[in-house]
């Protein structure tokens, strides 16, 4: 079969292309650091949140600069996150723990690359690192019912010395 | 809708249906024109209904009634009390966590899915009190008090606008927006640009082609250039004007097209990737 010279050099051109994309997700994981969201998070009881740091929800200290924070998206809100805002300190790492009590819901900080669906059943773990202070929003990205456009929230990000123990 | 569903909601209508007979007095009273509480349309469009609880010492409402698309009500949402007098709320258990905050601000209570939950509240001074249930008040789930003879009143429906919420806004960035119309225009244009040269060229190519194809066959057949041949005759076979081989032919446009494809690929990759995706504030670490 003859090619043409021309079509040799797109079919070239479409080879490297793929190699470039992969080699930039490869980057993204390696260099920057990206990390896919896994199943790590467990399952839990979703109609009972005994015991489970869902019964009480919100932002703790782990130590040093780790904190965790326990988040249930349920129709058509985020606790905390929507009534009050989940506030946690600058210079942090947070590992968020979200779960659901009714149905499939998204969590998602709004313009950043922090999303990650919320089921039943399931606890959604994901972690994130705040160096500066300021406000992100939060929504919820899959429809669940009614008042779905309705569900969002707010993370505020304190300076460090202002934060007093999440938001509850 | 499962079976489940439709049954909770035939459930939901017979109760909105009840509730609608036991105000009954409240629609006759409407019908004859009496005056009821203006709330300058902080219920409209929200279910739940009217009660004139004056003369009442403690007035009770349903927090989770059938209503707004679930148990998503206040019943009765509107109500008319004297000073002095107790509105206890009563959740139902319907329709997933409620609350009762004050517009205002100057009570809240829990956010709880308990049934037989009750929240209190007595009111001694005279005016309108606007409530709403945090997680359901874009759907409507809202209540209002009505204190006193001194408040403004209407004989029927209320007027006023359909309360509007505030759509979340996207801190969209103008500037990479900006940049990106720019060069997507860009590239844009001279594709198009690139399309009509080709375009056209070929077309001229064509057109000389085929006038002297005309010329020489109008020639053949012995007819003046320019006329009209009088009898149509199959189209003759006229010898290509010219031969090339393979790689004699250069598809230049055809090679621009596909370079400026890749180009707008590549952009939108890098746009993509590492502006909106590595690009924007925290990103997931864990």
């Amino acid at each position: 079969m003859e090619i043409h010279r021309f079509e040799k050099f797109w079919l070239v051109a479409s080879l490297v292309l793929i190699v470039g994309f992969i080699a930039t997700i490869t980057y993204g994981s390696v260099a920057a650091g990206v990390t896919m969201v896994s199943d790590t998070g467990g399952t839990i009881q979703p109609d009972s949140f005994e015991n489970t740091g869902f019964d009480d929800p919100g932002v703790r200290h782990i130590e040093g600069d780790r904190y965790e924070a326990y988040v249930v998206a349920q129709q058509f809100f985020f606790n905390p996150g929507s009534s009050e805002p989940i506030r946690v300190p600058a210079g942090s790492t947070v590992t968020f723990y979200v779960t659901s009590a009714d149905v499939i819901h998204g969590f998602q900080i709004v313009d950043t690359n922090v999303n990650v669906m919320v089921i039943p059943g399931q606890v959604s773990k994901i972690t994130v690192r705040f160096e500066e202070p300021g406000e992100y929003g939060i929504l919820c990205n899959e429809y669940c019912g009614a008042g779905h456009h309705t569900m969002e929230g707010q993370i505020v990000v304190v300076p460090e010395d202002e934060w007093e123990g999440g938001s509850q | 809708m499962t079976g489940i569903r439709r049954r909770a909601v035939l459930r939901g209508g017979a109760a909105a249906i009840g509730a609608a007979g036991i105000a009954g007095n409240t629609a006759a009273q409407d019908s004859q024109g009496a005056a009821r509480p203006d709330f300058g349309g902080w219920l409209d469009g929200s279910d739940g209904g009217y009660l004139d609880a004056r003369g009442q010492d403690e007035v009770r409402v349903d927090v989770g009634a059938a209503g707004n698309g679930d148990y998503y009500a206040f019943r009765p949402a509107g109500i008319w009390i004297d000073p002095g007098t107790t509105v206890v709320w009563e959740w139902t258990g319907q329709g997933g966590q409620h609350n009762v905050v004050d517009e205002a601000g100057n009570f809240e209570s829990d956010l709880t899915a308990e049934e037989g939950f009750t929240f209190e509240r007595t009111f001694e001074d005279g005016g309108i009190t606007e409530y709403y249930c945090a997680p359901h008040r874009a759907l409507g789930m809202k209540g209002a008090v009505a204190v006193g003879e001194d408040v403004p009143t209407v004989t029927a429906g209320g007027g006023g606008g359909q309360p509007t919420r505030e759509p979340y806004q996207f801190a969209g960035d103008t500037f990479q927006q900006t940049i990106a119309a720019v060069i997507f225009g860009a590239l844009g244009l001279g594709a198009a640009a690139l399309l009509a040269a080709e375009g056209y060229a070929t077309y001229r190519d064509r057109s000389a082609d085929a006038e002297a194809a005309a010329a020489e066959a109008a020639a053949e057949a012995g007819v003046e250039p320019g006329t009209v041949p009088e009898t149509t005759e199959e189209a003759t076979e006229t010898e290509p004007v010219q031969t090339i081989e393979h790689d004699d032919y250069d598809p230049f446009g055809t090679a621009t097209m596909i370079v400026v494809y890749f180009l707008i690929i590549a952009l939108m990759w890098v746009f993509m990737y590492f502006v909106e995706f590595l690009g924007n504030g925290p990103t997931v670490i864990g």
